[in-house]
């Protein structure tokens, strides 16, 4: 097969407006930066504490050296802003949205997504929710969507319950940094029994030229409730390195049901390293679906601890390692309960010199009986110069534990080829159209809208190299 | 101390340079370190390693007495000897393998010169810690075979060295058999360089010592090269079982299989770290790997990590690995034809290994094996009840 290449100077999401601040302080980070963060955001005590903590946390953990080490290497901390406001005030309907924040999404087309969700659409643009509407439906039933910072002032106590407690702030170095200067994201509660049908929606963007962006998001969903959250994520094209990284806590009560939909599609000059993570309470469901196409490295290990018996996770990840990309994703299950069962399926396609990584644990604690889990990765190779990789661990202390692995690692069949291209087709669109089906498990997932999207952009990762090869 | 020649690869740097190994490393992440060979890895521990291993070595049924015949021919390591092997494809190393080369307490090399049909029979014996080298040199075209024991007569921590240059078109197989009763730690590195059209072949079983690690390290250096490896284990009381492969697949058409089962009873504990990689340019690349295990008891634990690096794209590479208990369907089959669940355990335990040891290679120590894993069933079983 031809060698495959992707200009991505072309990559039609990659626009960037001029820069218009209100607050922005220098690069870099120290102690001032984060007291300074927490007095404009007229965070409580205990808040400003955490950060600090958090901090200290931050500056004692050595950097990972295990994966990616030469990229992660050359991420310089002190030539990255922590903390930008770009508006004043929160806009609380689209007309007060400002003019050119407005054009970057009507690119986006969240316009289009509000109308015909009709559910809650929060939009992040650089470190502040400028953009938030909740359906009034919502609000009747007593579900609480706002953005993090809101959610810390307005509901402190039930904040305060949870924040920090799935994934404390020393659990890794980024998630420390993130605890130390996280600003944004989304908070959702959704009562006892209540089902929201809809997905909730948020669009994240980054602007400004090596602007970090921390968002927190903390999800609750109460016993017996029901919430299904998509994530999308896209950024302008800039030269030098933006940071990622995100911090996601997910708290699913008994009976509940959490789905936590991501599309990430940075540009190629991103590092979104981002900790996800999920507690799954007795015959709760928390399924986390997470797709990577863009960024230049992607560490992300979505989990689940399944807590008490009953409990079920899954994870469903898609990963498209492009030239110059690395994608190190995979998923973490934690069995620490009687019954629990969980589902890892990992498709990652690597192309034009990417490396596509698997890196996943299943992990069962003794006293976990007859928990069942089961991994499957597959991968595909689309050229000689691309890599691909799999590191499944598995610690298994449960002796009536079943649990499972296979992956596979092949290139497109031939066979298949054939067969698409006696039809008519070109040999790139024909190995468009395989992998698309390679990935059908994860589109179909998704609501319509979102489905055309994710098709139309691996499409444009394949077929605009077609025009090469 | 007699100073060896081994590949500068190996002894450039003192060993004391590198860092001392510990659950840290990914290689020995799941053993826990301190407990094991800290008594070889403390820099002030100068504690004698015994010199000149003794081997008691058996062909045709016979003590060989000669250390040559038409077969092979067997040279003790001294000073002069040059090194089997020159140097290694990215073979990682850390303090423990630096520590083994460079604290090495003599050897033997064995130079397959004819076709042997029969096994070679190498019996190691120690009675202090030792560290013995084994070279394996097998001539372009020929097939030999050969079992190496570390059975009664392995008394003491043992850290085997073995090496194995495989020629063009050779074909070697070899038995690596750890039964020993004695609580001790064997820990082999096992390092091939596999020529082209070559075929290795590995057969490993783990029923005795304390701790036993196979930490087998092979370079696929040229065209058509093969390997295959298929192992047993079997974990009672505390023991610890530990399989590490790394198949470096480097050239074209070369193949790798690796099966390894196990059960585990009582609070004992198997590793398993399979992984293939396969370098750029290495096509038509075949390449498996496959780990099963039984847990019998709530305090035995497995753990299974089986991974994949591929830097090309026309290979077909699979891997599946698996722990759990014994399946109920399995059990029902049995039992529906009138056998009890005490005998339908034992039936399937020894199906399951059977899977392996019926194949091709097990013929001389199938029947032997297969006792000695009955035998630590039942154990395990009575201390159940």
């Amino acid at each position: 097969m031809a060698n495959i290449d992707i200009d991505l100077g072309k990559y039609s999401l990659g626009w960037s407006d001029p820069e218009k601040n209100v607050f922005k302080p220098e690069k870099g980070l120290n102690e001032d930066i984060i007291r300074k963060m927490s007095e404009i955001k007229e965070e409580p005590e205990w808040m400003l504490d955490f950060r600090l903590k958090a901090y200290q946390r931050f500056l004692d953990k050595p950097m990972p050296e295990w994966v990616a080490k030469e990229k992660l290497d050359s991420l310089d901390f002190d030539d990255i802003y922590y903390y930008i406001k770009p508006t004043e005030e929160q806009a609380s309907s689209w007309d007060m949205v400002p003019e050119e924040i407005k054009e970057t999404y009507e690119k986006l087309g969240i316009p289009e997504a509000e109308r015909s969700y009709l559910a809650g659409v929060t939009a992040q643009y650089e470190s502040e929710v400028v953009y938030h509407k909740n359906r009034e439906d919502l609000e009747k039933l007593g579900v609480l969507f706002c953005d993090m910072d809101t959610a810390v002032r307005e509901y402190p106590e039930l904040v305060q319950e949870y924040f920090g407690t799935v994934i404390p702030p020393g659990d890794n170095k980024f998630a420390a940094l993130n605890s130390a200067v996280w600003s944004g994201g989304s908070f959702i509660y959704v009562p006892k029994g209540v089902h929201i049908e809809d997905p909730l929606q948020a669009y994240f963007r980054i602007n400004a030229e090596n602007m970090g962006q921390f968002e927190r998001t903390l999800i609750i969903v109460d016993e017996g409730a029901s919430v299904h959250y998509i994530e999308g994520c896209s950024a302008p094209v800039y030269s030098t390195d933006s940071l990622h990284s995100a911090v996601v806590e997910i708290v699913v009560k008994p009976s509940g049901t959490c789905r936590y939909t991501t599309i990430q599609n940075w540009s190629n000059d991103v590092f979104n390293l981002v900790t996800k993570r999920a507690q799954a309470f007795a015959n709760a469901t928390m399924e986390w679906i997470d797709a990577n196409i863009g960024s230049s490295l992607t560490v992300k290990y979505p989990s689940v601890y399944l807590m008490e018996p009953g409990a079920h996770g899954e994870v469903l990840s898609v990963a498209f390692a492009n030239s110059g990309q690395h994608q190190d994703t995979g998923a973490k299950m934690v069995h620490l309960a009687p019954d629990t069962t969980s589902l890892i399926t990992s498709k990652s396609i690597s192309k034009g010199g990417g490396r596509g990584a698997y890196r996943g644990l299943v992990r069962v604690e003794d006293g976990s009986e007859t928990a069942k889990s089961f991994v499957r990765c597959d991968a595909l190779i689309l050229d000689e110069n691309s890599r691909s990789d799999t590191y499944p661990y598995m610690e298994i202390e449960e002796s009536t534990a079943e649990i499972g692995h296979e992956a596979t690692v092949s290139k497109v069949g031939e066979d298949q080829l054939f067969y698409l291209m006696s039809r008519g087709l070109t040999e790139a669109e024909a190995t468009s159209m395989i992998v698309a089906g390679f990935v059908e498990e994860f589109t179909k997932t998704l609501p319509m809208e979102y489905a055309m999207e994710f098709n139309k952009l691996i499409e444009l990762n394949m077929i605009e190299a077609g025009a090469i090869g | 101390m007699t100073k060896f020649k081994f590949s500068s690869d190996l002894t450039s740097k003192s060993y004391i340079d590198l860092h001392e190994v510990s659950s840290k490393d990914e290689d020995w992440k799941y053993t826990n370190i301190s407990q094991f060979v800290n008594e070889f890895g403390k820099q002030e521990n100068t504690k004698t390693v015994q010199e000149d291993s003794e081997y008691d070595i058996n062909f045709n049924g016979n003590e060989v007495l000669s250390k040559e015949n038409e077969f092979f021919s067997i040279s003790t390591l001294n000073e002069d000897t040059e090194p089997l092997i020159e140097s290694y494809y990215n073979r990682p190393v850390d303090r423990f393998l630096a520590q083994q080369y460079q604290k090495c307490s003599g050897g033997i090399v064995v130079n397959f010169k004819e076709d042997n049909e029969d096994f070679v029979t190498l019996n190691v014996q120690t009675e202090s810690l030792t560290v013995p080298y084994i070279g394996l040199n097998i001539e372009a075209n020929k097939t030999a075979k050969i079992l190496i024991n570390f059975g009664s007569m392995v008394k003491a921590n043992t850290y085997p060295i073995i090496e194995v240059l495989s020629s063009q078109n050779s074909n070697l197989e070899v038995i690596i058999e750890t039964e020993t009763k004695s609580q001790v730690e064997i820990i082999n590195s096992i390092y091939a360089k596999v020529r082209k059209d070559g075929f290795f072949k590995i057969h490993t079983v783990s029923t005795g010592a304390e701790f036993s690690r196979n930490r087998i390290d092979i370079d696929l250096s040229e065209d058509g090269a093969g390997f295959y490896i298929d192992g047993i284990y079997f974990g009672e009381n505390d023991q610890i079982h530990d399989n590490r492969v790394f198949v470096n697949h480097i050239a074209k058409r070369t193949t790798s299989n690796m099966v390894t089962k196990g059960v585990l009873g009582d609070s004992s504990k198997s590793v398993f770290t399979g992984t293939i990689h396969i370098a750029e340019g290495a096509e038509k690349t075949e390449s498996f790997q496959e780990n099963r295990n039984i847990l019998l008891s709530d305090t035995a634990s497995a753990q299974s990590v089986p991974n994949l690096e591929i830097l090309c794209d026309d290979v077909i590479c699979g891997h599946g690995s698996s722990v759990g208990p014994i399946e109920e369907n399995l059990y029902h089959y049995v039992m529906s034809r009138g056998i009890e669940k005490v005998d339908a355990e034992k039936l399937l335990i020894q199906g399951f290994f059977n899977e392996v040891i019926n194949e091709d290679g097990w013929e001389n120590i199938s029947e032997k094996v297969s006792e000695e894993i009955m035998q630590k069933y039942m154990n395990v079983l009575s201390r159940m009840s």
